[in-house]
């Protein structure tokens, strides 16, 4: 098993992703490398225990540039001192930031935020294309927030594609009811400049879809 | 999971006889002492509860009587949006008609008197139609359908009705008793009724299937569609409950018996044929329920009316694979009992059990248990009697240990005491018309209990003259003579004894 290294002995030299424009803004994991040993260089997955770095995979630093062209990787072209509890993120104009869990929770929650509003607005004008985009937005920010969810289940109702509704509605599942759910969807869809009705609930269609393998809890 | 085990009877098509199958396994198991609860939930084509009704299988309704399925499910509903819980609901007693004891006592063998059957289905006379379309059940969404089902699972689980069965008499408090079995006979086709009778509800299903093109089509879909694998059940399967024992033929992963109905007794050569593909599809042979004349001209209780018939026995077999698939049937429960280390209340239940449904089994065990258990007043103990007495060749003893345990109970209990003495020394009497010599001692602590001297001794001089052995020690450890042994007639005759 590889050696834990202390964070405080390692520096940020890019992250192991390649991001496009529609995965923005994203939490990403930093590829690290060694101060002392600048060739030792540390892939994920690893995890993080009282500011060590344990089971990363170490790759020589002149592997990096492999890496990257075979698009495996995005290197900075710099480096940065790696830092305890802290987050990297890259925003909508592919600028990275490093900072506290806090800091970067808050400003992802900020710009979740602000996509959501602009979504709903969106919607609302009737721009289904923009509308869903943000919400990709908001998603990509802020995976536990429900409303992006909820405006891109609309988004796909008023286009007539229920199995892109419950395909929402089985993500949205971890944060929120079945029942809930709906009930927001039915607002967005309301906010609509067209109304758009009530989609059937694809479940009540299917009453008896894979009931039989449902255990009877005991009484 | 105890008892109640759930089944549901379904059917992709109609007219295949599943309505009729389920009735005849109900009264089949009443028969061999179960209590069993049919619900028609065949809501938009009622057929069982009419039927027992206009033939006059029911007993006359409590009261009003207002209440029927569809009241219990909308009040479920209710229950259910308020969320709240199967405890909420009122006792099933509310919504059931009773088949009527003289009915049952009909049945062969008699053991139906050890059983109980109620029906609860839809009343037709009261704006059914309204009812039924103000449910609403095409509206719910299948989280509510599962709800719901699951509901009515707890709910039949827990209910108890007041009974007083053989071996209890008559003045006597009802029992607490549990239904064995909850029979439903569910609606057709692929619909939110279905889902409600197939989903949580049941513990099993039996599955009834033409065998046309359309109904193995059907069944088919229908199986596929509610997740049951249309494949025999393998060994290493997990068990679906604790009475599963994962054998026999049936499918899964829900305990599923296939039934073939109606199977032609003509058309040999076809008919083999189509069972022969139903077997090559499912990888198993269902169980066939033949076509009668008589059931497709007039519908009855067949095992009970015409008992002799060979869609009778079909009936009855069916009935066995059920009781099998909860681990009810005599091998089972024979087997069940030798493994116990000692006679204990729950093993003289189940030789009860295993008695009413087949004799050759039970019989032995009763015989078995009257020697080694106490006497009592043990529900289960005075049915094992009651059982032993209508059993030939142990009538006399089985109906002299009863006696001798209502009058255990009698000298123990503060409430019936005149009542169960009467009804034990009735049972002596019983014994002597049969067997003259028979139960005099007893007769004679019987009398003495009651501080009757002279017909105390007028029974142990008749048992001494009939050549029991009786000594002097014997009566004077017997308690129940304490009353007389001052009598001077009584003492002087005991005086009269061996001394050894």
């Amino acid at each position: 098993m590889p050696s834990p290294h202390s964070v405080d002995d390692l520096e940020i030299v890019g992250y192991a992703n390649v991001l496009s424009e529609t995965m923005l803004p994203s939490v990403v994991p930093p590829v690290f490398r060694l101060k002392a040993d600048p060739d030792r260089a540390f892939l994920p997955p690893y995890s993080f225990n009282a500011g060590f770095l344990c089971n990363a995979t170490e790759v020589p630093a002149s592997e990096l540039d492999e890496l990257r062209d075979a698009g495996e990787i995005t290197l900075f072209g710099g480096v940065s001192p790696a830092r305890r509890e802290f987050e990297l993120w890259v925003d909508q104009s592919f600028h990275w930031h490093y900072q506290s869990f806090d800091e970067a929770r808050r400003e992802l929650g900020r710009i979740a935020s602000e996509a959501i509003k602009q979504a709903t607005d969106a919607l609302r004008e009737g721009d289904l294309p923009r509308a869903e985009r943000l919400a990709g937005v908001a998603i990509s920010a802020d995976d536990r927030r429900v409303e992006p969810l909820a405006i891109k289940a609309a988004v796909r109702r008023s286009r007539g594609n229920p199995l892109g509704e419950r395909l929402m509605a089985e993500l949205a599942a971890r944060v929120a009811g079945e029942e809930s759910f709906r009930i927001l969807v039915d607002g967005y869809c309301a906010a609509l400049p067209q109304s758009v009705p009530a989609a059937p609930r694809i479940d009540s269609k299917r009453p008896m879809h894979d009931v039989a393998t449902i255990r009877p809890k005991a009484a | 999971m105890p008892f109640p085990y759930i089944f549901t009877f379904y059917s992709y098509k109609g007219g295949v006889g599943r309505s009729m199958a389920m009735m005849n396994v109900a009264y089949t198991l009443a028969s061999w002492g179960r209590h069993v609860l049919m619900v028609d939930m065949d809501l938009e084509a009622p057929g069982i509860s009419g039927f027992l009704s206009r033939s006059g299988e029911l007993a006359p309704p409590e009261g009003a009587h207002p209440k029927d399925i569809v009241t219990l499910l909308e009040e479920a509903l209710g229950v259910m949006r308020a969320g709240g819980g199967a405890d909420d609901l009122p006792p099933v007693s509310n919504y059931t008609r009773a088949v009527a004891a003289s009915r049952l006592e009909q049945l062969k063998p008699k053991l139906g008197l050890l059983g109980h059957l109620d029906v609860l289905g839809p009343d037709l006379e009261r704006d059914y139609m309204c009812r039924l379309a103000g449910l609403g059940l095409q509206h719910l969404t299948q989280d509510e359908l599962i709800a719901l089902s699951q509901m009515l699972h707890s709910y039949f689980k827990a209910q108890r009705f007041p009974f007083r069965p053989l071996g209890v008499e008559d003045f006597d408090p009802p029992v607490d008793t549990p239904y064995d079995y909850v029979l439903v006979d569910s609606r057709t086709g692929i619909t939110e009724i279905g889902g409600l009778c197939v989903g949580p509800l049941a513990d099993r299903l039996v599955v009834v299937t033409g065998l046309n093109d359309q109904n193995i089509t059907g069944t088919m879909a229908f199986l596929k569609e509610a997740g049951i694998q249309p494949k025999p059940r393998s060994k290493d399967e997990q068990p679906w409950d604790d009475a599963d024992r994962v054998e026999g033929p049936s499918l899964g992963p829900k305990p599923t018996i296939l039934v073939a109905s109606p199977v032609p007794a003509g058309e040999i050569k076809q008919r083999d044929a189509r069972l022969g593909d139903l077997e090559k599809l499912f990888g198993m042979r269902p169980i066939p329920l033949t076509y009668h004349p008589q059931m497709a001209l007039m519908e009855s209780v067949f095992v009970r009316d015409c008992p002799k018939e060979y869609l009778a026995d079909q009936y009855r077999k069916l009935a066995v694979r059920v009781m099998e698939h909860v681990g009810d049937d005599a091998a089972a429960l024979a087997a069940k009992i030798q493994t116990l280390d000692r006679l204990s209340q729950e093993s003289v239940g189940a030789i009860v059990r295993a008695a009413s449904q087949d004799q050759g089994i039970g019989a032995p065990l009763l015989r078995q248990v009257h020697w080694r258990v106490d006497l009592g007043d043990r529900l289960a103990m005075r049915q094992a009697f009651s059982l032993l007495y209508q059993v030939a060749g142990t009538g006399n003893t089985a109906v002299g240990d009863w006696a001798a345990a209502l009058y255990s109970h009698a000298t123990l209990a503060s409430d019936e005491k005149d009542e169960k003495l009467e009804r034990a020394a009735l049972k002596l009497m019983l014994i002597r018309q049969t067997r003259p010599s028979g139960g005099r001692y007893n007769m004679s602590c019987l009398a003495a209990w009651e501080g009757n001297a002279d017909e105390a001794l007028h029974w142990l001089r008749a048992a001494a003259s009939a050549g029991q052995k009786i000594s002097q020690p014997e009566i004077a450890a017997n308690t129940d003579f304490d009353r007389v042994r001052d009598d001077p007639a009584f003492a002087a005759y005991v005086q009269s004894l061996p001394e050894h």
